[in-house]
């Protein structure tokens, strides 16, 4: 079974939707479909979106339709080589927030959102606890990290971020030159060093990771 | 008085002897079990058929989703693709008259799942064939989703 992580536009609907009665059987169809064991292979059902892309055969972006009362539709992107599994959205077809299907310009939308999401990864990872779905972003699974092998871990996650230039909101640039971990207060964590330009010898700025990832993207 | 056969009055008599014997047959009619069955049956019928044609649909709905996950597909392909999405939308138009004629039985309240079975499989048959007019003949997305997918093969 692949790992499983959303974009909280899946999180938002969710739980919108679940705390009306109408959709009561929307965690149990989730968890039945995407959390019943089955494998990559086992997932590659219901309409590929992006099929006529070079490379859709291994990361399928994928509409499926839940057959139960409330007729959900989910979005999702699998990338196979690293077993993983990206909720992008859901919405019903009958009942108060039934929704007519996605627009276009929305299906366009939430697949460039994924792929600029797992770059940055602002994204949650959805685990089963006690039967229910639990959604823990993963900057907040980054911050609870201790050991050396998981910083390590992290390292190799984000190795693609470092020579790489990034932008933030304000339209302002740094180039990220490596990544570090150190020790603080016992605890591992990791560091990017941050240069203004590509070219720049002078004092590197270390700053934590998760924070830069905030707001910070990268754009090479 | 002696009424005669020949007497007009008396075909009043056999005219209402004619409707007695006619009323009294239509009424164990009514309730006869023949008529009770055959009434059964063309329901049953109705439904047998609803539910054949509520089947097919979705087994059409289910082929629609197989076509996008064909790699590899060249001009020919798609030109075949656009033929099944022109034939579908024909089809909608038949299975839309087919629905508004059943939908006159569910509002008497005869057949009323299988009239919303088949009204459900009629939507989810053109969102199916919709969808495939999109990922195959929309440029502008082809372009997008090409450039992303390469992006995610080098992450």
């Amino acid at each position: 079974m692949p790992a499983i992580y959303c974009l909280e536009d899946f999180k938002t609907e969710f739980e919108s939707l679940i705390s009306d009665k109408q959709y009561r059987d929307l965690e149990s169809d989730i968890i039945n479909y995407f959390f019943s064991s089955k494998s990559t292979e086992e997932l590659c059902s219901g309409k590929r979106l992006n099929a006529t892309s070079d490379g859709a055969f291994e990361f399928p972006y994928i509409k499926k339709r839940f057959e139960g009362s409330g007729g959900y539709r989910v979005y999702f992107l699998l990338i196979k080589k690293d077993d993983k599994l990206y909720l992008m959205f859901i919405h019903p077809k009958t009942g108060p927030s039934a929704a007519r299907n996605l627009k276009e310009e929305k299906i366009a939308e939430l697949y460039q959102k994924i792929f600029d999401n797992i770059k940055t990864q602002n994204l949650f990872k959805v685990e089963l606890f006690n039967e229910r779905l639990k959604f823990i972003h993963l900057y907040d699974e980054l911050k609870s990290r201790r050991t050396y092998k998981e910083a390590d871990q992290i390292v190799n996650r984000n190795a693609y971020l470092s020579k790489k230039t990034l932008i933030n909101a304000a339209g302002e640039t740094c180039f990220m030159n490596k990544l570090r971990i150190d020790v603080k207060d016992g605890h591992h964590e990791v560091l990017c060093e941050l240069h203004p330009n590509e070219n720049y010898t002078g004092q590197a700025t270390f700053l934590q990771l998760d924070k830069v990832l905030r707001d910070w993207w990268p754009i090479n | 008085m002696e009424m005669s056969l020949a007497d007009p009055k008396n075909k009043i008599a056999e005219i209402a002897q004619e409707v007695k014997n006619t009323s009294y047959k239509e009424k164990m009619n009514l309730y006869s079990e023949k008529n009770i069955n055959a009434f059964l049956d063309a329901i049953l019928d109705v439904k047998s058929y609803l539910k054949e044609r509520t089947e097919r649909l979705n087994h059409i709905s289910n082929l629609f989703s197989e076509v996008t996950w064909i790699d590899n597909l060249n001009e020919k392909d798609l030109e075949l693709i656009h033929d099944i999405i022109s034939s579908a939308k024909e089809l909608r138009y038949t299975l839309v008259k087919i629905y508004i004629n059943y939908n006159e039985l569910k509002i008497r309240g005869i057949a009323t799942d299988e009239v919303k079975e088949f009204k459900k499989a009629i939507d989810n048959y053109t969102e199916d064939y919709e969808d495939l007019e999109y990922i195959f003949f929309n440029s502008s997305k082809n372009k997008l989703f090409n450039q992303i997918t390469t992006g995610l093969s080098k992450l």
